[in-house]
């Protein structure tokens, strides 16, 4: 078995010097390292953005385009923009949790902060996410008595349904996420497992 | 970052650059986009963490360290991404030119990628001449678990081999 590895590993660093490395290779490296941490930034930041504009959106609707006065209107829109904003905050910590997972440690300690995080998102997935939701439609169904007196009937329904429908959409996306997560929380622990294991 | 940090930076990237894209290939099954992406982040995850580098373990224990680790979560980015598109039907009929028949380098690769993940990234390191120690010291284990494990995989490996001719 010794002589068959030794020839493999001729063969290693036989490709290995085959790997060359000019100047030219090197500035082309650093402009893809500096254009991919960019959008690396991006995606870490794009749900918290998204939603910032979201919430921007609806308080400047119902302060400058309908500004509610009956009180259980005012606490609809509180509620609905409390919900978001928490929403923004659970996702600022995640973040912060996953900058935790410190590609510097050895694979053992890696693996386990992994777990930590994905066991944090899985928390946040449940009783966190559903509240949130739960909040934001009581918000919302909590102004359309109010808006009943500027709208007619069909449209409050329409306007009802439409929400009901619109709600389904992310739901699906967040569920499907949610199975992605899970699927990569039992994936670290079954990589946890195959590190310890002994024999 | 710091003019020193930078300089530091160049010097491992120099000293280290065949090793981590030959990692990364043999990671990624010799496909070498994919591979080229995967070093990439890895060098990113070096430049991010360059600053914090405080010598307790030497900078090519680290940089194994790095490789390894951003080798087993690039996976979990890449399903996360993965669905079905022209460029990847592309991709594929690339790689079916780039089999082992018509290239012997990528022999290696394909049977080294068809061991588990983390079982490639430590054959790897023995192939890279690494002692136990070091290996244990990147995944975290004791050195007689490292021996054990090795063991095992250069038998699978060699199950692979003998298959494959």
């Amino acid at each position: 078995m010794n002589n068959e590895f030794d020839e493999l590993q001729r063969k290693w660093q036989k490709n290995k010097q085959n790997i060359k490395n000019n100047p030219e290779a090197t500035n082309k490296m650093l402009a893809a390292i500096n254009a991919k941490k960019k959008s690396n930034t991006r995606f870490h930041y794009g749900n918290i953005s998204v939603l910032s504009i979201v919430v921007l959106g609806i308080a400047s609707f119902f302060y400058y385009v309908a500004p509610v006065k009956e009180i259980i209107s005012r606490i609809g829109v509180f509620l609905m923009i409390g919900s978001l904003s928490l929403r923004i905050i659970v996702e600022y910590i995640s973040i912060l949790k996953s900058k935790k997972i410190d590609v510097v440690d050895n694979v053992l300690k890696t693996t386990n902060n992994t777990v930590a995080f994905y066991t944090f998102r899985k928390k946040i997935h449940g009783p966190v996410t559903l509240t949130i939701i739960a909040l934001y439609t009581i918000g919302f169904y909590m102004i359309t008595p109010e808006f009943s007196i500027y709208f007619s009937t069909w449209q409050i329904i329409l306007i009802d349904v439409s929400y009901i429908i619109g709600a389904i959409i992310p739901f699906i996306t967040i569920r499907k996420s949610i199975q992605k997560e899970m699927r990569t929380l039992l994936e670290i622990i079954e990589l946890k497992n195959k590190i310890l294991e002994k024999q | 970052m710091s003019k020193k940090d930078q300089q530091f930076f160049e010097t491992i990237y120099q000293q280290s650059y065949s090793m981590v894209l030959q990692m990364c290939l043999g990671y990624m099954k010799g496909d070498k986009d994919l591979a080229n992406d995967l070093s990439q982040e890895v060098f990113i995850n070096i430049w991010n963490a360059i600053g914090n580098f405080k010598g307790k373990s030497t900078p090519k224990t680290w940089v194994y360290r790095i490789t390894v680790n951003t080798c087993l979560q690039y996976i979990r980015k890449e399903k996360k991404k993965a669905n079905l598109s022209v460029e990847k039907i592309e991709h594929a009929l690339i790689q079916e030119n780039h089999n082992p028949e018509n290239n012997p380098r990528q022999e290696l690769y394909t049977a080294i990628g068809k061991l588990e993940k983390l079982d490639r990234l430590i054959i790897m390191m023995v192939l890279e001449e690494q002692d136990y120690d070091t290996i244990s010291n990147v995944i975290g284990i004791q050195p007689t678990n490292v021996r054990v494990k090795i063991h095992r995989i250069k038998k699978r490996l060699k199950k692979i081999m003998e298959h494959e001719q």
